[in-house]
């Protein structure tokens, strides 16, 4: 029953990209943010929704990947494939730096410590102008064709394409680690640390692994996010994007992978199209529907596609 | 073999001296009750031994072993199991997914070949009965059905010293019976001691029944000596003009 439902939404996530991508050539851009944000929204899923590490401050983890990806870029270290690779260890290697502070620790103090840290770097990328651009953004680096044959356009197709493929293989491979044994102590943990301790695991050390791997799937948006905008900015580590990343997991519900990624197109569809209407209010209709969908179903939007299948 | 040694063990909290000079040890095998009124420091007690509480003196050997140092989790891997007064389960998986979890802890570290590790949940789930529930998510068992999982929890840890605390409370008495029979039929070589308020578990299963009062044992012996000790009917039942 398992394996066919993963599979269903692995065909039914194909599909979607490339009907996205028939319907909307003159948005690939924007898709392309679409697609970032969603690989950083299952990284949010794999700690918050399986580990429960309600983090407020994972876009520490994205933009210190973002920023060392295309900074290297600029060093002639710019091969597509490198970045991810380089974006992946970046975000692993800060996951595990910062997590000994907060890793342990839960709720009101948890949410503090995630958010100082996030301002911690975020001072330090402002003020290491020499390195980082400081707040003119970093730009003036090229990313080479990937694999040597597709070069990436300013239509955006390439960036689009790169960032589909990439997606897909993200979620089908951490849909096999949270239907693993190691996730399945990921989800105890968030169920009761103390037991789990009780039974003499190392609740520390687990969360930590979960987390570096986070930061690893975390860094790869990051990557991608420096290679397609061909700039990288302050916000890549602000708050917002920690916040957004946030709303879209518990909006499409963080009880399974998926959901994040629902969340991310309903979020910035919405975000998309309202602004289109009303620069300035389109945020009030992001918190509609998150309090409606919070109060309707605190499973999150996925729930309506479990509420389908119960009764039939 | 002696499995636990308590050497004058004490606990306070600042002023409070809730275990005072607590001494006794357990063989292997042996099928211990610990009683005594509310507040008499049962549950410190099962703390200081599974090492949720650091006591503030005396001694805790655990196999021949000082064990002050260990954490709860470093007990456990040795071998020092408890169970908890209210059921503790992981909430929103299957019975089959908590059993899992458990067997996955006895091999901590070690690579072990996903087969072993699916007959030991099998042999986890059959040891209590509890096979067919092995699918259903724990939130819907009755409490009874529950207080079985978490005793299977506990044996596929394989423990040698296993602590009870108070598991039948709180348990509607239709379902008393099972889990009274689940703890008859605990492994011979196991280590058992339990926490109990209802008497007619503690006499009908211990072999051994250490009686607390003030955090002071006050009692130790079998199960007749104590029904006839008139101290212990005092402090304990609440006759004469204590």
């Amino acid at each position: 029953m398992s394996l066919q439902r993963v599979l269903r939404f692995e065909v039914f996530l194909v599909l979607a990209l490339v009907l996205a991508y028939l319907a909307f050539q003159n948005s690939l851009a924007f898709l392309t943010t679409v697609l970032v944000y969603a690989i950083l929204a299952l990284s949010y899923s794999f700690i918050y929704g399986q580990a429960g590490i309600a983090s407020m401050g994972h876009a520490t983890l994205y933009g210190v990947a973002s920023y060392a990806v295309a900074i290297l870029a600029a060093r002639e270290l710019n091969d597509p494939l490198l970045g991810l690779l380089i974006g992946a260890l970046v975000g692993t290697l800060t996951a595990w730096v910062t997590s000994w502070l907060f890793i342990t620790t839960t709720r009101l103090t948890l949410a503090m410590l995630t958010i100082a840290v996030a301002q911690v770097f975020l001072e330090v990328a402002n003020k290491a102008h020499w390195l980082t651009g400081g707040d003119d953004g970093f730009t003036g680096y090229a990313i080479k064709p990937v694999l040597g044959l597709f070069e990436f356009d300013m239509f955006g197709h390439t960036g689009y394409w790169y960032a589909a493929v990439v997606l897909v293989i993200v979620y089908a491979a951490m849909e096999r680690v949270v239907r693993s044994d190691f996730g399945l102590i990921a989800r105890a943990i968030k169920a009761d640390p103390g037991r789990i301790e009780s039974l003499g695991g190392n609740v520390r050390r687990h969360l930590m692994k979960v987390y570096c791997i986070s930061g690893a799937v975390a860094g790869i948006a990051g990557a991608i996010n420096a290679q397609t905008a061909a700039v990288v900015s302050l916000d890549s580590l602000g708050f917002m994007v920690s916040i957004n990343v946030l709303i879209m997991v518990v909006l499409g519900g963080s009880r399974r992978l998926y959901g994040a990624i629902i969340g991310a197109v309903v979020f910035l569809g919405i975000q998309h199209v309202a602004s289109n209407f009303n620069p300035h209010h389109w945020l009030f209709v992001v918190g509609a529907l998150l309090l409606i969908v919070m109060t309707a179903m605190p499973g999150g939007l996925i729930s309506l596609t479990e509420r389908w299948r119960k009764p039939a | 073999m002696t499995r636990l040694e308590l050497n004058s063990v004490n606990m306070r909290f600042g002023p409070l001296h809730v275990t005072r000079d607590v001494s006794f040890s357990l063989a292997s095998g042996e099928r211990v009750a610990l009683i005594g009124p509310n507040g008499a420091g049962k549950t410190t007690l099962v703390n200081i031994i599974a090492g949720s509480l650091r006591h503030s003196s005396g001694l805790v050997r655990f196999e021949g072993e000082d064990v002050a140092a260990l954490s709860t989790p470093q007990r456990a891997r040795k071998g020092l199991v408890r169970t908890f007064q209210i059921s503790r389960l992981f909430l929103g998986m299957t019975v089959e997914e908590n059993v899992r979890v458990a067997a996955l802890h006895r091999h901590q570290g070690r690579r072990v070949a996903c087969d072993t590790i699916d007959a030991e949940v099998h042999a986890g789930l059959a040891k209590l009965q509890v096979g067919h529930l092995a699918h259903k998510v724990v939130d819907s068992l009755a409490l009874g059905e529950r207080r079985l999982v978490e005793l299977s929890l506990a044996l596929t840890m394989e423990p040698s010293l296993l602590l009870l605390d108070e598991p039948a409370a709180g348990i509607p008495h239709g379902e008393s019976r099972m889990v009274l029979k689940a703890v008859n039929e605990l492994p011979s070589d196991l280590t058992v001691m339990l926490i109990e308020h209802d008497m007619d578990l503690v006499f009908s299963w211990a072999r051994r029944i250490i009686v607390l009062s003030g955090g002071a044992v006050v009692m130790d012996g079998q199960p007749d000596e104590i029904a006839r000790d008139e101290h212990v009917q005092r402090i304990y039942f609440g006759r004469g003009d204590a």
